[in-house]
């Protein structure tokens, strides 16, 4: 592409930030040129998304310097960000649900007649910004009757209504299904056409590959580089990314896997769809798919949060129905849940109860318990996971994701499970915590036990599994050894391609 | 890392640490008891004290059962209607020729099971709002006492034992009192020291987290709904036994706000999972100390709701600021 001929459009460079003694970003740089898609990437932690809110003017850098087409901004603030076409979408929609669509991309100027807002006005104009974006949503509609990808939608109608030039997206997609996401680049596509700047914040690697120009890599705040996608791959971008070389960082070690610890034989509840599959003692199993492919939903199965409908299932060669949790847990079947602060942990408890709950929780209704049972469960499950605190009575609440994940896993380990079910267990951790985690799942396995890994990180399902389960509309597609896996590979069956034409 | 995140590390002494640490209504309740003592020439009499400690044995009694709910984050508005039910339903089987000890028993298990059966059961299994469901019954409960007693009040002054429990003395202490003090240890040994306890705190705290760590949810909240309606069973026996008679339309009326109050004023939050029986007696003490100062200064007594409202609002506007 053209662009490196061009002037940059918005350049932020030399950026340093801190928030107490904490450096969140130092001599971080992203320079965006007119008609471009560039994605910020990096590990949580590295900084992207305060950069982000810098460049929007939500918060002013320590030192640094941001330009817009040449000309020094001092002391930006988000209208003024805003007055000067640079728009910003947050990765959660800021919308107000009781309000209608229209309201909702014209709320804070709202046009006014003669003091009274035209409502025909609004919606007419709202109307207007939609079908732009050709998008059949209408105006009229209040907020809460869409999805949430609808909502994500409006949301960017809402930073277009000002028609930016510089458009930010922190993690839009994030909450976005398959269709929604193309619907969304499909947009981002037309705007680069019309010369718009745009900059996107993702973890999903193949997105950025499929739809950026180019990739600006952060680590612990600093610029590491920028590349132009076209004559990079993904490889080079994880390794700017991590830093160092996969291998050591995956933690992978070499085991000599066990008879069956579990095993499903054409089990089917809810969306799942005749499942068959076995997990050794000693072997990591992953799982692929896309959101809504039945990943968690599995996991969940055998995790006895929902009970199975039909078909067998085998815990160490007994049959087993499971019927509970409780249940699970008495199998000796371990699960930390996706969504850590809403299913996982009670979070303004401390470290020690937390890590003693799955513990408690096995005991007897009128079993006594004292702080001894939480101090030993958080000493058994914290064993090799590093868990940073200066205290372990504090609220969970107050430690960083990484800890706060360490802890859930901790609560789980608690109980010696010979079965693990992970769901997503990296997701927004910083890198650090991790590769701790790795390093965990790796002693864990080298010690016999058996389990399985549900995530959206291909790279991370390739570097620590033996084998990944590739699940599609709740059927198991594929099942490959993780040495021959490739991302390209499960992402094609994860997106159900050998549906089409059995290429 | 957001600002968030790292804001938190950053803490802020001053005011807010100070307040923390020693403000609270433990303190405001030793502030009211040196001034009342002081300005008050009858307070710190014995006679005094112990009329305090009697009357709100009842009150106790309630909120320890309410702690329960209110950790687990639900409210019982049951209760008052469910205590005065249980006097006509005592002074029922009285009248019927049970003996006082079995029908004391029949009284607080016929409430258990109303509590557990059609609170808990509605809420936990039907998946009902706890609010709707124990509102209704407030109302329900209340019907059936009048319908059973017709609206009559009926004496009990017969029956020993009741009135031993309402209003007997054990060792030169009210029995309403130990018994009050015995139920507030057992309920505070429970949520501390069992893994009930923990459950109720955790299904408090967060609902999945406990499901998902192995927690039979559906069972502590039919049990926390049972402990709340035994607990109103007691009272009413006790305010029975006080009283000499079952009074279907006067009986614990709003029995179950004021309890509410005192928990809350103890430092549980309708968010649920904080909060323990301590606190709660501690807000019973707090609520009961205010309106015996009221009456001693000679104040009408309309302005005890005025007063308990706003000390209400002064403890969770202080629980705000601790929280920060």
């Amino acid at each position: 592409m053209s662009a490196e001929s061009l002037l940059p459009l918005i350049t932020a460079t030399g950026i340093r930030k801190t928030f107490g003694p904490t450096v969140a970003l130092d001599n971080a740089q992203a320079v965006l040129y007119p008609g471009e898609i560039h994605a910020l990437m990096g590990e949580n932690g590295s900084g992207k998304s305060t950069l982000l809110t810098i460049l929007a003017g939500a918060q002013p850098a320590d030192t640094g310097k941001i330009t817009l087409r040449g000309q020094e901004l001092v002391g930006l603030t988000p209208a003024e960000a805003r007055r000067l076409g640079i728009a910003v979408v947050s990765q959660e929609p800021q919308l107000s649900s009781a309000l209608t669509v229209g309201e909702n991309i014209f709320l804070g100027r709202l046009p006014t007649t003669a003091g009274r807002v035209s409502w025909r006005e609004v919606h007419r104009r709202a109307a207007e910004i939609l079908a732009e974006l050709q998008l059949e949503i209408d105006p009229r509609a209040p907020v809460s009757s869409l999805s949430l990808g609808r909502r994500q939608m409006v949301e960017i109608a809402k930073a277009l209504a000002d028609r930016p030039q510089v458009l930010l997206l922190d993690e839009a997609t994030s909450s976005l299904d398959e269709a929604d996401t193309r619907t969304l680049f499909a947009l981002l596509a037309r705007l680069r056409a019309a010369g718009t700047a745009i900059a996107f914040v993702s973890h999903r690697m193949t997105e950025v590959m499929e739809h950026a120009d180019r990739a600006t890599v952060l680590r612990d705040g600093q610029y590491i580089g920028t590349r132009l996608l076209s004559q990079t791959d993904e490889h080079v971008l994880v390794s700017m990314m991590v830093g160092r070389d996969l291998k050591s960082y995956w933690h992978k070690a070499e085991v000599a896997q066990g008879e069956a610890l579990l095993r499903m034989v054409r089990v089917s509840r809810g969306p799942l769809k005749s499942i068959d599959l076995t997990v050794n003692k000693g072997e990591i199993v992953g799982l692929a798919g896309l959101v809504g492919s039945g990943r968690s939903a599995l996991l969940r199965t055998i995790a006895g949060v929902k009970r199975m409908e039909a078909g067998e299932m085998f815990v160490n060669r007994a049959s087993v129905r499971i019927q509970s949790p409780r249940h699970a847990r008495q199998l000796g079947i371990g699960y930390v849940p996706e969504d850590r602060k809403g299913e996982g942990l009670v979070m303004h408890w401390s470290l020690y109860r937390n890590a003693g709950l799955s513990r408690v929780a096995a005991l007897r209704a009128l079993a006594p318990v004292t702080e001894r049972i939480d101090r030993a469960a958080y000493a058994k499950g914290t064993e090799g996971l590093k868990v940073r605190t200066s205290d372990p009575r504090q609220a969970v609440s107050e430690l960083s994701g990484g800890n706060q994940q360490k802890v859930l896993i901790a609560r789980e380990l608690a109980i010696s499970p010979e079965l693990l079910l992970l769901d997503e267990p990296t997701r927004g951790v910083d890198v650090g915590a991790k590769e701790d985690i790795y390093a965990q799942i790796s002693a864990l396995v080298q010690g016999g036990m058996g389990l399985m890994i549900a995530s959206s990180e291909l790279q991370e399902l390739i570097g620590v599994c033996d084998r990944i389960l590739v699940l599609f509309q709740g059927q198991i597609v594929a099942d490959i050894p993780a040495a021959e896996a490739s991302e390209e590979a499960l992402a094609y069956w994860a997106s159900g391609a050998h549906l089409i034409g059995a290429a | 890392m957001t600002a968030a995140d790292i804001s938190q590390t950053s803490s802020t002494t001053s005011l807010a640490t100070i307040l923390r640490r020693y403000a609270g209504v433990g303190a405001a309740l030793v502030a009211l008891i040196l001034f009342l003592s002081v300005t008050q020439e009858n307070f710190l009499k014995y006679n005094n004290i112990m009329n305090i400690l009697r009357t709100n044995s009842v009150m106790f009694v309630a909120a320890v059962g309410l702690t329960f709910v209110i950790i687990s984050q639900g409210l019982d508005l049951s209760v008052g209607s469910m205590t005065a039910l249980g006097g006509v339903f005592l002074a029922e089987l009285l009248t019927s020729g049970v003996g006082a000890w079995p029908a004391i028993a029949l009284t607080i298990l016929a409430c258990t099971f109303l509590g557990a059966v059609v609170n808990g059961g509605l809420i936990a299994y039907g998946g009902f709002n706890f609010f709707v469901v124990t509102l209704a019954m407030m109302q329900l409960l209340r019907g059936a006492a009048l319908v059973i007693s017709n609206g009559v009040p009926a004496s009990t002054f017969m029956w020993d034992p009741v009135q031993w429990v309402g209003d007997g003395v054990v060792a030169g202490l009210p029995v309403p009192v130990v018994l009050a003090v015995l139920i507030g240890i057992l309920g505070y040994a429970v949520m501390r020291w069992t893994r009930f306890g923990r459950s109720v705190y955790a299904v408090g705290g967060n609902e999945t987290a406990a499901r998902l760590a192995g927690i039979n949810v559906k069972q502590v909240r039919v049990a926390v709904y049972g402990i709340s309606a035994a607990c109103a069973g007691v009272s009413a026996i006790m305010l029975t036994g006080r009283l000499t008679s079952s009074q279907p339309v006067s009986a614990a009326l709003g029995l179950e706000l004021s309890a509410a109050a005192a928990v809350l004023l103890g430092g549980a939050s309708f968010s649920g999972g904080a909060g323990n029986i301590g606190g709660t007696a501690i807000g019973v003490l707090f609520l009961s100390v205010l309106a015996n100062g009221i009456t001693l200064a000679g104040v009408p007594s309309y302005w005890q709701g005025i007063a308990t409202g706003a000390v209400l609002i002064a403890a969770i506007a202080l629980d705000r600021i601790r929280a920060k």
